[in-house]
């Protein structure tokens, strides 16, 4: 019997005994039966018999699609859609479809990134042409589109099963891609410093931030001194920070994230900086600390995007014209 | 063609022909209306294309320009211009600001009673009597200025204030050979002040005092000098005559208490052995043409050596500058020494333990901050104080001097106010209403970071030069 009328078969079946049947869904023979299309070598057709010129067939093809140019390709592609169709099925019968416009608004995005027509090229066994490539991930992304309902909607049997035949076409790089224009999390290596790069027109500074170590607390004896206020230490280029930046408004800018977020004392700094100006260093040093407090804080990361304070300043000195003085400094008119 | 009516053609047509003839009849009236406000200028025998333009767009700016420079506020109402008033700020300045209104930090004096371990981080103030020696000698530059804008001289008992009051209570006694110190520490972190607190110690105790607060008026060039064949070395007249005269004003109880053991003879005076030594800077004070000075103060000097009765505590800050060649210049237009000149060399005897005090003290304290006399060489070795820079043992050390540094012992004022006596000196200034803010807390810990525990950064780039509200 193909393989076809025994799917069919089992899933009138199925939807005659009702979603809670303990057995194979349709679903994971699709699966199946896409990994061995996968593997099988697009040769050696089952049923010919050898040597038999004019002897009928023995046995029937293994597959409807076996007399096209691209069996493999019809193949997957038809496992798809009976996947597809399967699911909606299923998620008919849970009664989440079809889904109102508002709830359909409401999914949240479970984006994915398909593998690329040439990684797709094993799949199908066949070179995977544009149109070819638009109908695969057409139908892939309808596919989704019921994974992310099914998700959403915790209905764990039917998610893992449509994610199971999903996987099978996601690209390797799917993290990278989706990580892509996002900033990199900033880890606390094994001693709780936190490493950050802050950069304001030509400077920039490498900055270390470790809190504070808290003595211990003095036992119940009234003769011990009350325990000192712990404070902030900050050192630039190994130079504490009244010694590199003698200007106040300097040094107001580089406190600025820490009296915003109200932990002055709780960090100690150290910092290099390097590049441009007095100016252009100290909005640097600023702009590593804030992303150092948000990398040991990360609770405080929507304030200082409120406070702009984790945005790299794109301020930068013009460029010169011609037929200018400067960048905006228009020469002299002469009037004759 | 038109999808109008026949009726709608009707009347666009004749809104059509009216509103030519409206046209037209702008068109005449305009050349009759009155010349326009705006100058328009004219060209006289042909300018570029796009020329007037330009020019008179420039007309325009600088016109708007001009009017910018005017203050809006000239041409507002004077109800306007009133400072709104709210019940928490009214807008008349409070009592307190007002001149004369006697404002005055309320502190308790310094004296033996406030120098305890219980006391470290309370700001004290000092008397305010004619005989007291920050009014009798004056005082340093930078705190000559912040007790200006104080209400009230105060000071912060420190850590090493107590250190110090302690070095010095065991120095009472003993020669000044043992006890020859001299305070080092970074710039701005309270040398001076120190300084001044141990002085005044020394003078509620009881000692003889001779403070110099601005050593670097004795080298560079800023008073008299004259070449003195009998000392060979070069006097400064009026620099010995102001010294004997603050020495007299500051310790004249003790000092009519002291006798000249010889006699002194110049072409002058004549005074017995016996004259107490109160009498005997009077007579060099009455010299007004400054010429006694010298030689009355090297005989009051030399009878403070060799007295027990009183300690005498010789305080010089600046003390680096004794060691530069001075700003004055020889016969021969060369530098000249510091030991040639006659008070710079008897302070560095004195520091150098050559002429020593029999029952007394020296402390000098070094300025960091002036560019000009700089720390030499020779001090930061027999200090060993810390170099931003590498020293190389193939610098030239002057051989002269670096004997007058022989047996010096360094005092270290530490480098960053501890957090307690930060909060004193920080409540000096709330108490002056000095801050610009409500928010103490804060404005402490961001200028205590800001100024990496530094006092004086602390203080006039921190409090004082900040706006924020």
């Amino acid at each position: 019997m193909s393989l076809l009328r025994q799917c069919l078969r089992r899933a009138y079946t199925s939807a005659a005994a009702g979603p809670g049947a303990a057995r194979s869904s349709p679903l994971d023979t699709v699966r199946t039966t896409l990994l061995n299309n996968k593997n099988a070598s697009a040769s050696a057709p089952t049923g010919t018999s050898s040597g038999d010129r004019g002897s009928p067939r023995q046995t029937p093809p293994s597959s409807p699609s076996f007399y096209t140019t691209r069996a493999v390709f019809y193949d997957q592609v038809a496992q798809l859609e009976r996947a597809i169709s399967t699911a909606n099925h299923a998620l008919r019968r849970a009664q989440l479809l079809p889904l109102p416009a508002f709830a359909r608004e409401s999914l949240p995005s479970m984006q994915t990134v398909w593998k690329s027509k040439e990684e797709m090229t094993a799949d199908f066994q066949t070179k995977m042409t544009l149109s070819r490539y638009r109908k695969v991930t057409k139908l892939l992304n309808e596919l989704n589109e019921y994974y992310r309902i099914a998700e959403t909607a915790g209905v764990a049997d039917i998610s893992q099963k449509i994610y199971s035949i999903v996987s099978l076409f996601e690209s390797a790089k799917k993290d990278a891609y989706l990580a892509r224009g996002k900033r990199k999390p900033v880890v606390l290596d094994a001693y709780g410093r936190s490493y950050t790069v802050g950069k304001r027109k030509t400077s920039s500074a490498r900055v270390w931030m470790i809190p504070v170590q808290q003595p211990a607390p003095p036992a119940e004896d009234s003769k011990a001194k009350a325990a000192p206020i712990p404070m902030t230490t900050i050192l630039v280029n190994n130079i504490p920070l009244n010694e590199f930046f003698p200007l106040p408004a300097d040094r107001e800018r580089i406190t600025r994230p820490l009296k915003v977020a109200g932990l002055i004392g709780k960090y100690n700094v150290f910092a290099i900086t390097r590049g441009g100006g007095t100016t252009g260093q100290s909005g640097a040093l600023a702009h590593g600390i804030s992303k150092g407090i948000v990398a040991h804080e990360p609770d405080l990361e929507v304030l200082f995007r409120k406070a702009k304070l984790t945005r790299r300043d794109p301020r930068m000195v013009e460029r010169k014209k011609t037929g200018f003085a400067k960048a905006r400094k228009r020469y002299t008119w002469v009037k004759r | 063609m038109s999808l109008l009516s026949s009726q709608h053609r009707h009347v666009a047509l004749a809104l059509a022909e009216a509103g030519s003839v409206l046209r037209a009849g702008q068109y005449r009236t305009a050349v009759t209306r009155a010349a326009p406000a705006q100058k328009q200028s004219q060209s006289i025998g042909g300018v570029k294309r796009g020329r007037k333009e330009k020019w008179e767009k420039k007309m325009n700016q600088e016109r708007a320009q001009r009017n910018r420079d005017i203050p809006k506020f000239t041409r507002y109402p004077e109800s306007k211009l009133q400072i709104p008033k709210t019940k928490e700020r009214p807008a008349i300045l409070p009592e307190v600001f007002q001149p004369g209104s006697g404002h005055s930090l309320d502190l308790p004096l310094f004296g033996p009673s406030t120098l305890t371990a219980k006391s470290v981080g309370q700001a004290t103030s000092f008397d305010t009597t004619q005989t007291n020696a920050a009014k009798v000698f004056g005082l340093p530059n930078k705190m000559h200025f912040e007790y200006r804008i104080l209400s009230t001289p105060c000071s912060v008992i420190r850590d090493v204030t107590l250190k110090a009051i302690h070095t010095l209570d065991k120095a009472k006694g003993s020669s000044s050979k043992d006890h020859r110190i001299v305070l080092h520490g970074r710039a701005g972190s309270g040398k001076s002040f120190l300084l001044h607190q141990v002085v005044q110690y020394a003078q509620t105790q009881g000692w003889v005092v001779l403070y110099i607060p601005r050593a670097v008026t004795l080298v560079n060039s800023t008073n008299s000098y004259t070449y003195d064949i009998r000392t060979q070395t070069y006097l400064q007249p009026r620099a010995s005559y102001l010294t004997l005269d603050k020495l007299y004003k500051a310790n004249s109880a003790l000092l009519s208490q002291l006798t000249l053991s010889r006699e002194l003879v110049t072409e002058k005076l004549n005074i017995p052995a016996g004259t107490t030594l109160a009498e005997v800077a009077q007579a060099g004070i009455k010299d007004k043409s400054f010429t006694s000075g010298p030689v009355v103060l090297e005989t009051v000097l030399k009878e403070l050596e060799t007295q027990t009765k009183f300690p005498v505590l010789v305080a010089v800050d600046d003390f680096q500058a004794l060691f530069h060649n001075s700003a004055y210049k020889d016969p021969f237009f060369q530098a000249i020494r510091p030991h040639h000149l006659s008070l710079p060399r008897t302070f560095l005897e004195f520091a150098s333990g050559q002429r020593t005090l029999a029952n007394g003290v020296f402390i000098g304290a070094l300025t960091e901050s002036d560019t000009a006399y700089a720390v030499p060489l020779e001090l930061k070795d027999a200090l060993n104080l810390e170099s931003r820079h590498p020293v190389s043992p193939y610098d030239k050390r002057d051989q002269v001097k670096l004997g007058y540094t022989e047996g010096l012992k360094g005092l270290k004022v530490p480098e960053r106010m501890s957090t307690n006596e930060m909060a004193g000196l920080f409540s000096v200034w709330k108490d002056d209403m000095a801050l610009t803010t409500d928010k103490y807390d804060e404005l402490f810990m961001s200028k205590y970071v800001e100024s990496d525990g530094n006092p004086r950064d602390f203080v006039w780039k921190g409090l004082l030069s900040t706006l924020s509200p």
